[in-house]
């Protein structure tokens, strides 16, 4: 159509509908005259349906919300993050979207703030973030919502947030002022809150009644500290405008108030902002919970700037109740010039404090009081400078130790807190940092398993928080955050500094260790290869792919040496025992290279030394770290150093700095004995090694028992043990044995197995088995296994598979949280097993194959669950206490109260299976026993000097 | 300050920019605009949720005060300015509306008429041949393309589209009449 022609349409078509229908056509034919295409045209326009008068009558925005409402991208809804089961969307607040989850590991409720993939996408601003979310995690205040961690796992990047139940100060204000004693209270709770924060140089900068929640029990948590500054990209560039989060809400009077009205005059400018911004907007809060209205307010935002800047709020408002300190603190919050106003929140927490201690009327803030509390403030003050002293003079102490013994070899013992066990089952259980002064190390405590440290500057050995089941520990290489690997799978890091715990991958092999290089880069093994992720998160990356032309099982342990430019591993193949190469692999070429034909765990130390583990010790040789070869002959340099029971890897750390930790070869060293229902012990093997799951045969007469990466069966009436696995199997633990006896199921590094037990040394894999699953139990009838299987969606869960063939591995119980520990009662018909869905584990009884329902056993926490072969009892371990259940019923079980039978020490190690058995008779039990007391660390700093000499270059 | 703050002076300023030619303002301005209407538009949808109901004028006005700072702008850039941000919102919304019907394409999207926007799962399809034939219309029709620009996409009112275009308000209602059933007819076809 051209222009002309429309406009000829167009007039014709005003000029007909301004007549009657009736005339129309005759107009049309007049104005039209022999243009038939133009009578159609104007006629098709008039044939328009007049009642859709809504076409286009709302404005497109309005689709808005069903437009990106994109499935690829906002709701989490329902999804998994981690540990996480989002469950439903809070809000969508300045960093994106905040969600109520469940952590399923710890059985609470949690808000989740994910942050939009524009942002994360930029290392920058991530790593800018990311320090200073840490910093406001330090801010461990009960007024302040706590920052639980980081998600940083498969592109999603997370806070996760202490989920605080209750009404936001603003929902409150819309049902008017709070009664003047309770504004005063949640003024002094706030006032607390930032006063911490202050204290660590953290300002609020956005503080707002949305960002106060009020509990129900009257507590008062402080939302989103200091991510106004922290959110990604905020205050970068210096772009001078206020770093708030505007949102808009609209009062009873539907006065249009956004942030601006709790923003500082400084803010408004755009000026550099520090506490006294925070001090402007607790005065406005206080004074809205007070009066029910905004100090500063206009029908639009210039008039609210303008009030900001220029009014003072209407003082004649204040309830007549308000105390007079409580009038002059608000004057002296909103003062508007930053110098003038209040400097230190602390003064109207204590003002705030001694009005609500006396009645409102009879309380002149006299100067006495507050100089009073002054002083008190100042003796605070001398005290904390006095900390500050002694901290600096053990620092000077430990930089001249460490200065004056720059060669000396020193030998020290580190002893494990009472009732700590050092977990043996995976090296690297410890590490080292760079400058020798931390120790670090994975212990269990009750069942517990986390990470533990120690400065060597102290004496006392802290447990990490968040660190629980935590595998393969490593260090960065500044010394400030340690990495673990969790029984589930996870890839996590925790900060020295803060105890923040940030997740990084998952789906990572916790058995053969990981490394963290000098370009902030992480190297775990997932699927037997190596892989390597940003320390910060981000995508992981494959680097070795397993040969199987050569048999390889596993590539294990990485060390990361040369800025991360090499990774030193230990290549594990299936040819034989202790067939396993170290390597190095040249990145980002990608090049391998075989540097000693025998070996496991390397470590390259700084004295220019290649070490690394063969035959129960550790070897070195000098070592050239271009050519990457070994320039002189391998020698034994440590003898006698623990190792793993289940890989065949020490339980040693050596640290950049040349410094080792290891734990003595008689560390973890147990016997086995019987335990009788009272207590009573007697011992079975005279022999100590590092005993693990014993499992009596079904007649009672033999005992099948792991133990250095075997199986070892020993007739209970002669002390002997004979090995049962063979060569052709590593990491041979968690055995079971079929109700015949012919046979043992167990667990290897490439999945379940089964072998004879009449000596013929015939094994073979069990099908359908993957690398990770651990055998439980075997029904009656011997065909079905229970077994555990690790899920990247629904953690650990209990599977069962028919041993003859019959059905494939399924899921039997399988929830999203951690369920283990399977035991088939003697009739088949139950399964008695431990799981943590309440938030701690518990142990379950069910009826098998189903239906679908259970039983609690336990009720104050268990595990490790056993039946008594009568099927009258279940036994499970609860700390150093073994419990007893009683069982009756058929169809309908009933269980009686847990009694405690003994409350003696053995060792736990495993999360849910049991590390015990029952006699056939139910009267006694086997335990491990720990003969070692409560276990020690050897630490040698320098012993790079001794290698030097031991290991001398050509 | 954070593009997500999307707050209303740094979108006034990348707009003034766009105007001026600078078409890295827009590179810039999308995901700051994006974001922020998801923003308000999660925000009315919960709250429709709430009060079981749903105003699209209240998203438009919150979008408009969110994003546009006319308070600051003097009155010449003014008309110029609400002008932008309805260009803005259509490329935005018909940018949306077109990932949305390439991600369907397959599912056998059903085509909806627009009158009844906010009840049917997915306009996209419409929004995207509404765009088209706005453009069209626009090839001989530069003007009344431009007030179904502004009113549609921009929200603006009658008068505020009159002072834009600087034509009398009874033009415009005129104007928006015959666009919408030649739109209409279009999208019917």
């Amino acid at each position: 159509m051209t222009p002309e022609r429309w406009q000829k349409v167009s007039r014709i078509y005003y000029d007909a509908l301004a007549r009657d229908s009736g005339e129309r056509a005759s107009f049309l034919r007049q104005a039209c005259e022999d243009d038939a295409a133009l009578r159609q045209e104007v006629e098709s326009l008039l044939a328009q349906p007049a009642s859709k008068e809504d076409f286009l009558n709302e404005p497109a925005l309005a689709m808005a919300p069903a437009l990106l409402d994109d499935p690829g991208d906002a709701p989490l809804t329902g999804k998994r993050l981690g540990v996480y089961h989002i469950l439903d969307l809070l809000g969508a607040g300045g960093m994106g979207e905040v969600y109520r989850a469940r952590d399923t590991r710890l059985g609470r409720d949690v808000a989740i703030k994910v942050l939009p993939s524009l942002f994360s996408a930029d290392p920058d601003r991530l790593a800018r973030f990311e320090r200073e979310a840490r910093l406001l995690a330090s801010l461990n205040h009960p007024h302040i919502a706590a920052i639980y961690g980081f998600e940083a796992t498969s592109g999603v990047h997370a806070i996760v947030l202490e989920l605080v139940d209750g009404p936001t100060l603003a929902e409150r204000l819309q049902r008017g002022p709070l009664p003047t004693i309770e504004a005063m209270r949640n003024a002094r709770q706030i006032a607390e809150a930032l006063e911490a924060a202050h204290e660590r140089g953290v300002v609020h900068r956005d503080l707002k009644p949305q960002n106060i929640k009020l509990k129900p029990d009257g507590t008062v948590k402080v939302l989103d500290f200091g991510l106004a500054k922290a959110t990604p990209g905020a205050a970068k560039g210096g772009e001078g405008s206020p770093a708030s989060t505007p949102s808009i809400t609209r009062t009873r009077e539907g006065v249009i108030v956004g942030t601006d009205s709790y923003m500082s005059p400084e803010q408004s400018r755009g000026n550099a902002v520090d506490k006294r911004t925070d001090i402007w907007a607790f005065g406005c809060v206080f004074y809205e919970m007070l009066t029910g209205r905004a100090a500063f307010a206009g029908e639009t935002m210039s008039d609210t700037l303008t009030a900001v800047l220029k009014a003072d709020p209407d003082w004649q408002v204040l309830p007549a109740d308000t105390p007079p300190g409580v009038r002059s603190v608000l004057r002296r919050c909103l003062t508007k010039d930053p110098v003038d106003r209040l400097h230190d929140i602390a003064d109207a927490r204590i003002e705030i404090q001694e009005a609500i201690a006396a009645p409102a009327s009879t309380t002149p803030s006299g100067p006495s009081r507050r100089a009073a509390a002054r002083w008190t403030h100042l003796v605070s003050w001398v005290v904390a400078a006095g900390a500050v002293v002694v901290a600096v003079l053990v620092t000077q102490q430990a930089t001249r130790r460490t200065g004056s013994s720059a060669a000396a070899v020193t030998r020290l013992d580190l002893d494990l807190p009472a009732g700590v066990e050092l977990v043996t089952v995976y090296p690297p259980a410890m590490v080292l940092s760079a400058d020798g002064t931390r120790v670090a190390f994975v212990g269990v405590f009750h069942g517990l398993r986390q990470l533990y440290t120690r400065q060597l500057d102290q004496f006392e050995t802290v447990p990490i928080k968040g660190t629980e089941n935590a595998n393969a520990v490593f260090i960065s290489p500044d010394g400030r955050a340690l990495g673990f690997v969790t029984a589930d799978l996870a890839l996590k890091r925790v900060s020295l500094a803060d105890g923040l715990v940030t997740t990084i991958e998952h789906d990572v092999e916790f058995s053969a260790g990981a490394a963290w290089g000098g370009d902030d880069r992480i190297t775990f093994v997932r699927a037997g290869s190596l892989w390597q992720v940003p320390a910060a998160g981000g995508p992981a990356k494959q680097l070795t792919t397993l040969d199987k032309g050569k048999r390889e099982l596993l590539h294990a342990w990485p060390h990361a040496i040369a800025n991360g430019r090499i990774l030193l591993f230990a290549s594990i193949t299936g040819s034989s025992r202790g067939a396993s190469h170290i390597e190095a692999l040249s990145l980002p070429a990608g090049e391998r290279r075989v540097v000693v034909e025998s070996g496991t765990f390397p470590v390259y130390s700084p004295s220019g030394h290649l070490v690394f583990f063969r035959d129960g010790a550790l070897l070195g040789a000098p070592f050239d770290i271009d050519r990457l070869q070994v320039t002189a002959p391998v020698v034994r340099v440590l003898e006698s150093l623990a190792v793993g029971t289940t890989m065949d890897a020490p339980l040693a750390a050596l640290s950049d700095a040349g410094s080792l930790t290891y734990a003595p070869s008689d560390a973890g060293t147990t016997r086995l004995v019987w335990v009788s229902r009272q207590g009573v012990e007697q011992p079975i093997t005279e022999s100590r090694r590092r005993y693990q799951y014993p499992r009596l045969a079904p007649d009672g007469r033999r005992t099948v028992v792991a133990a250095d990466g075997d199986l070892w069966i020993q007739d209970v009436a002669r002390a002997t043990l004979t090995r049962l696995t063979s060569e052709q199997t590593v990491g041979n633990a968690f055995p079971v044995w079929t109700p015949n006896g012919a046979r043992v199921l167990f667990r290897t590094l490439t999945g379940m197995y089964w072998i004879a037990t009449d000596g013929s040394g015939q094994s073979e894999a069990i099908a359908g088995s993957l690398s990770g699953d651990l055998p439980c139990s075997v029904s009656r009838d011997g065909d079905t296994l229970a077994f555990m299987r690790q899920n990247a969606q629904t953690s650990r869960d209990i599977y069962v598979l028919s041993l003859s063939g019959q059905s494939p591995p399924r899921p039997v119980v399988s929830t999203s949280a951690f369920e283990g520990g399977a035991q088939f009662s003697p009739d088949g018909q139950w399964m008695a097993y431990a799981s943590n869905e309440s938030g701690q584990m518990q142990v379950y009884v069910r009826p098998f194959p189903g239906p679908d329902r259970r039983w609690a056993v336990s009720t104050q926490g268990g595990t490790q669950p056993f039946w008594n072969r009568t099927g009258k009892e279940i036994f499970y371990r609860i700390g150093n206490k073994m419990m007893v259940v009683d069982v009756s019923g058929d169809k309908d079980l009933t269980l009686s109260p847990p009694r405690e039978l003994f409350d003696q020490r053995y060792v736990f190690q495993n999360v849910s299976l049991a590390n015990y058995d029952v006699s056939p008779d139910g009267k006694r039990f086997v335990m491990v026993k720990d003969e070692t007391g409560s276990g020690r660390l050897n630490v040698v700093l320098n012993w790079t000097e001794e290698l030097k000499r031991l290991a001398p270059a050509r | 300050m954070s593009p997500l703050e999307a707050s209303s002076g740094s979108v006034t300023r990348l707009l003034l920019a766009w105007r001026a030619g600078d078409e890295t303002a827009l590179a810039r301005l999308t995901p700051l605009v994006h974001r922020e209407l998801q923003r308000i538009a999660r925000g009315c949808m919960r709250r429709e949720r709430a009060r079981n109901s749903f105003q699209a004028s209240a998203l438009v006005n919150e979008a408009y005060l969110r994003l546009v700072d006319t308070q600051h702008v003097n009155w010449q850039n003014r008309a110029h300015f609400l002008a932008m941000a309805a260009r803005l919102m259509r490329r935005i919304l018909v940018d949306l509306a077109r990932a949305r019907q390439y991600r369907k394409r397959g599912g056998g999207a059903i085509r909806v008429s627009l009158s009844e926007a906010l009840t049917v799962p997915d306009q996209a399809e419409d929004l995207v041949a509404l765009d088209e034939a706005l453009s069209a219309l626009a090839t001989f029709d530069q003007r009344r393309s431009r007030v179904v620009e502004l009113r549609f996409f921009g929200g603006l009112s009658v008068e505020e589209t009159a002072a834009v275009l600087r034509i009398s308000p009874e033009t415009v209602m005129r104007d928006w009449k015959l666009a919408r059933t030649w739109l209409r007819r279009e999208l019917s076809k």
